[in-house]
């Protein structure tokens, strides 16, 4: 029987991870054939191997099709992950990415930006904007570990970024009431979040952060496995859960901190992405949840973008209004399960 | 609550220790306790005693809830902690396995300061059953034991075939070998209780701290946690600290019974001289008319 569990667990991983290996290649081939200019898998080819083809639709595929799929893949993942990490830090499984208030924070700062510095109908994303929204997720992830110090109950960390939150859409509707129409539209657009307009720049340097907070994150594996039983245990094995508390803090943020920063806040993501994970495979060791959540966010956006921009082409869907259609639903069916069929 | 006169006095020594440098040790040197005798480093303390609590005052946030606490709890021994709800049992097995910090004085494992010890070096040595309950997602009662082998694995925390086998061996010992199979989640509280107490046991610990091991169990499992506790003290020699609230069972199991009441530590000794009708009707503030019904229920079932 024992044999028999450890046996029927590999097998579910491995069907799992073959699934997701396979979505992937397929959305992500989907969502560069797809488009105003079809596209062949011959020409992504050619796209990628960089071969001086003029075709207008190999243009097209290397500098807005790949970026964009790319980055979708990239934050859709990162996101997924900083959801798991805060969900299996509080216990709860709806503790989201920005449950801090990072978003709130990116929002202030960007609407600052915006309105005093920017003018921001030359471009949509660009760099004065990637840095005050990175500037703000961090200013609002500083506030959360300067009170996670004195704060007994991790519960009381939910509290002040609830509360950092509230401030700081107060602070930005304060903002908003001096603004030009044109700013406050483009600040709605923002904190809608979009996957358009993304440069290889910003795959190069989103690659790198993210790359580097999930290796960290995935070498951390044990901690956090153990945080899954409540801090009071995971201290009396050995964790010092004081620093650890401020790590998986920092961790979570600068990966939610890096999607906010190019993309926006695109929500639901890391919140109905870890349960499917969980779900699919039947676990909650993050050994294999953080590779898992990280493969099924990036399929899960770039299969929301890829709606998101052909649904009613040529105009195009904030991406938090396809992930929230499809996202809500799947966090309301968790919620019925739970009740439905006492615990998983 | 009341305190005793010199609390204030003590705990004004320890500010002034604290902030002049981080070495309380110092400050600690300086107190007198009430019986004369001053508090003792590290080096004077006999080896024999696998704890010691020298002078502890246990609480929370720098407010001691008991205070000057004076114990030896000796290699093997199995030590009890009985007394009515809220006088502090809990606080003193959450200090002794450094889940809290002492308000004053320390306490001993094996002659070392327990504030010494690296926290992945402690679990080694001591291991816990807390009260509060978890609610880990797709877990298995194994899956949750072998949580308990975390110290002696690797930065990835695979459990090698030694790892396996101590888990199996645990199983094995607590008879739980289907329990460990199903959720943990759908277990009942009875259950989980020994899947917990299966994962203390993982951790292949020196001294055992069990915060209310009997709580949810049915007679029978109450029973063998007992016959399985003391074989684990003849088998591996292993100390166990543990609060209960069966006073009853405390006389069979114990080698020395402690008496936490609302004033502090009122009694310690043999469970012989401790469990007397008189303590418990004093410790647990119980009038002689409860006693009696007390007493009338138990004769009526035996």
């Amino acid at each position: 029987m024992i044999e028999n569990n450890t046996k029927k667990r590999i097998h579910r991983y491995l069907c799992v991870g073959i699934f997701l290996v396979l979505a992937f290649s397929a959305v992500f081939v989907l969502n560069l054939t797809t488009g105003s200019v079809p596209g062949s898998v011959k020409e992504i080819l050619e796209a990628l191997t960089g071969k001086a083809g003029d075709s207008n639709v190999v243009k097209i595929i290397r500098i807005i099709r790949l970026p964009r799929v790319i980055m979708a893949a990239l934050l859709g993942g990162a996101l997924a992950v900083s959801g798991f990490l805060l969900q299996t830090f509080f216990g709860n499984p709806i503790a989201g990415p920005f449950v801090l208030g990072i978003s709130s924070g990116a929002k202030f700062t960007v609407a600052l930006n915006m309105i005093f510095w920017v003018n921001m109908s030359k471009s949509g994303s660009s760099l004065a904007m990637i840095l005050s929204a990175f500037a703000g997720a961090l200013l609002s992830t500083a506030f959360i570990i300067l009170v996670s110090g004195s704060v007994r109950h991790k519960a009381g960390l939910l509290v002040a970024g609830i509360m950092i939150g509230y401030i700081c859409s107060a602070a930005t509707d304060f903002l908003l009431t001096f603004a030009e129409d044109k700013d406050i539209i483009n600040l709605r657009g923002w904190s809608m979040g979009s996957f358009s307009g993304m440069s290889w720049d910003g795959v190069f340097v989103s690659t790198v952060v993210i790359g580097i907070t999930l290796i960290i994150t995935f070498l951390l594996s044990k901690p956090i496995g153990a945080l899954r039983l409540g801090e009071n245990y995971a201290k009396s094995m050995g964790v010092n859960v004081k620093v650890f508390r401020i790590v998986i803090i920092l961790l979570s943020s600068v990966l939610s901190a890096c999607v906010t920063a190019f993309a926006g806040p695109v929500s639901f993501v890391g919140i109905a992405v870890p349960f499917l994970s969980k779900q699919m495979l039947k676990s909650s060791d993050p050994v294999v949840l953080i590779p898992v959540s990280f493969m099924s966010g990036a399929v899960f956006c770039m299969l929301c973008d890829l709606i998101a921009r052909c649904t009613f082409a040529p105009t195009e869907l904030n991406i938090s209004t396809v992930t929230s259609i499809f996202g809500a639903p799947i966090v309301i069916f968790m919620l019925m399960d739970r009740r439905l069929d006492g615990k998983a | 609550m009341e305190r005793p006169e010199n609390y204030t006095d003590k705990k004004a020594l320890k500010q002034k220790g604290s902030s002049a440098g981080d070495d309380s040790d110092a400050a600690m040197k300086n107190i007198i306790r009430p019986n004369g005798l001053s508090v003792r480093d590290d080096s004077d303390v006999a080896m024999k005693d696998i704890i010691r609590l020298n002078g502890l005052s246990v609480g929370y946030e720098g407010d001691a809830i008991i205070e000057n606490i004076d114990l030896e709890i000796g290699k093997g021994e199995i030590v009890t902690l009985i007394g009515p709800n809220g006088a502090g049992k809990s606080t003193i097995l959450k200090t002794i396995s450094k889940q809290l910090e002492p308000v004053l004085g320390a306490v001993y494992v094996s002659g070392r300061e327990l504030r010494k010890f690296g926290s992945s070096e402690l679990a080694k040595v001591l291991s816990l059953l807390l009260t509060e309950r978890i609610d880990p997602e797709y877990m298995t009662g194994r899956d949750i034991i072998e949580t308990g082998r975390y110290p002696y694995t690797g930065k990835m925390g695979i459990l090698n075939e030694k790892d396996h086998a101590v888990v199996d061996g645990i199983i094995k010992l607590l008879g739980i070998s289907e329990l460990a199979e199903r959720p943990f989640r759908k277990l009942s509280d009875g259950q989980k209780q020994r899947i917990l107490i299966g994962r203390a046991l993982a951790q292949e610990p020196k001294i055992l701290i069990l915060d209310e091991p009997m709580s949810y169990l049915d007679i029978r499992h109450k029973l063998e946690l007992i016959e399985i506790l003391k074989k684990l003290r003849s088998e591996k020699n292993i100390t166990i600290v543990m609060s209960l609230h069966e006073f009853e069972l405390a006389r069979v199991i114990a080698d020395k019974v402690i008496c936490v009441g609302e004033e502090g530590i009122s009694r310690a000794g043999k469970p012989e001289e401790v469990l007397q009708p008189d303590v418990l009707k004093e410790l647990y503030g119980i009038t002689d008319e409860q006693f009696k019904l007390l007493l009338q229920s138990m004769r009526l079932v035996l």
